[in-house]
């Protein structure tokens, strides 16, 4: 339970821009030379976020729409299997083959 | 707020823009007041908390959308299982095409039967009679002519011309029955085929009758057109067996009915009870 926690944290860590932003500012307060570093690790790090949206599968919809289309397949698959154990259900018949 | 139309990366990617802007403006502003040494007090601080805000829906949408990444791949699972059920269905939905097509046809196969059962109790002819009627039409070169025959020669095959115009066809021409082509009734009297004129009338009576169960003309025709073709074959056994079957066809539709085990056991017992 801790350890998924801390994933969870680690997570949420990992795609938060307020640390690279607060160095940013501790630069700026210092009057480093690394300010310019920072910025680049910032515009990086929005550009990896924008890639990774980009490629994240089942996105295109909104959570309520996705899970209706859950719904949908979890229902087809079911009535498909009734159909199935009733066909099977019925008399075999023996098909001759074409000779 | 949620807005439940809108897509998880439409809304990530406006919040993204949101961050980028909010930040830059931010660092602009910090930068521009520590230049010019103004500070103003509230107005960073509020693009802050618009930040933080920007920042924590970003978190929570990123991780929404892992979430919905998970449920697509629990979809694909599904979409395959789906296709594969539909395969499943179609494959069996073919076998029972199939099904009902052998069903449809034993069925009608069956009322046929049942028909001709039908027919065939209705003019049941005893088998002795058909044996005793082949015997006969065998015994006087009624099914080919005999080897040494040269035109002129009146021993001719049958049909003759008075059995032909007997027949169904003959009746459905409405040809008079004698005196025809120079082919009179005495012809086969005269060529000693037909023993008597009891004979004759009682062959004539048999055909008669079993011509009275023919279902249509067409029949009595592709039984000629059958014994025709079979009249090349000479010889004792062939000869008998060649006959039966030509009375067969004659009673028009019985090649369908009776079966060649049926008619090799009717020779059979022709051939016992001729046995010198």
């Amino acid at each position: 339970m801790a350890t998924a926690q801390t994933t969870q944290e680690k997570e949420n860590e990992d795609w938060s821009l307020l640390p690279l932003v607060h160095d940013i500012i501790k630069c700026m307060d210092k009057d480093s030379q690394d300010v310019h570093q920072e910025l680049a690790k910032l515009k990086s790090k929005i550009q990896e976020a924008r890639e990774q949206i980009s490629n994240m599968p089942g996105i295109d919809c909104s959570p309520q729409e996705q899970q209706q289309q859950l719904c949908t397949l979890r229902e087809q698959v079911r009535t498909k299997n009734q159909l199935l154990h009733k066909y099977k259900g019925l008399c075999m018949f023996d098909v001759p083959k074409a000779s | 707020s949620y807005d439940g139309g809108e897509s998880t990366k439409e809304r990530l990617v406006s919040v993204l823009d949101d961050l980028e802007v909010l930040s830059r403006e931010l660092i602009e502003m910090l930068a521009l007041s520590r230049t010019q040494k103004l500070p103003q007090p509230g107005e960073d601080v509020q693009i802050l908390e618009v930040l933080v805000q920007r920042d924590r829906e970003f978190q929570e949408l990123m991780a929404v959308a892992q979430s919905q990444g998970k449920l697509h791949e629990e979809m694909q699972r599904l979409e395959k299982e789906v296709e594969k059920r539909d395969s499943d269905i179609q494959q069996l939905q073919k076998q029972l095409k199939e099904a009902e097509h052998i069903l449809a046809t034993a069925v009608y196969q069956a009322k046929e039967k049942l028909k001709s059962i039908d027919k065939a109790r209705k003019g049941s002819v005893l088998s002795e009679e058909l044996i005793k009627y082949a015997h006969r039409i065998s015994a006087s070169n009624a099914v080919c002519a005999p080897l040494n025959w040269v035109p002129g020669d009146p021993r001719r095959p049958y049909p003759t011309d008075l059995e032909m115009r007997s027949g169904m066809l003959g009746l459905m021409a409405n040809l008079p029955s004698n005196g025809v082509n120079g082919h009179l009734p005495g012809d086969a009297l005269a060529a000693g085929r037909l023993p008597g004129q009891n004979t004759h009338t009682h062959r004539c009576t048999l055909v008669g009758r079993l011509r009275g169960d023919a279902p249509s003309s067409s029949r009595v025709r592709s039984g000629f057109g059958a014994s025709g073709t079979q009249q090349g074959e000479r010889g004792g056994r062939g000869k008998h067996e060649l006959n039966l079957i030509f009375i067969l066809n004659c009673i028009t539709g019985w090649t369908t009915r009776v079966t060649k085990p049926q008619l090799r056991s009717l020779y059979l017992r022709f051939c016992l009870k001729n046995v010198p």
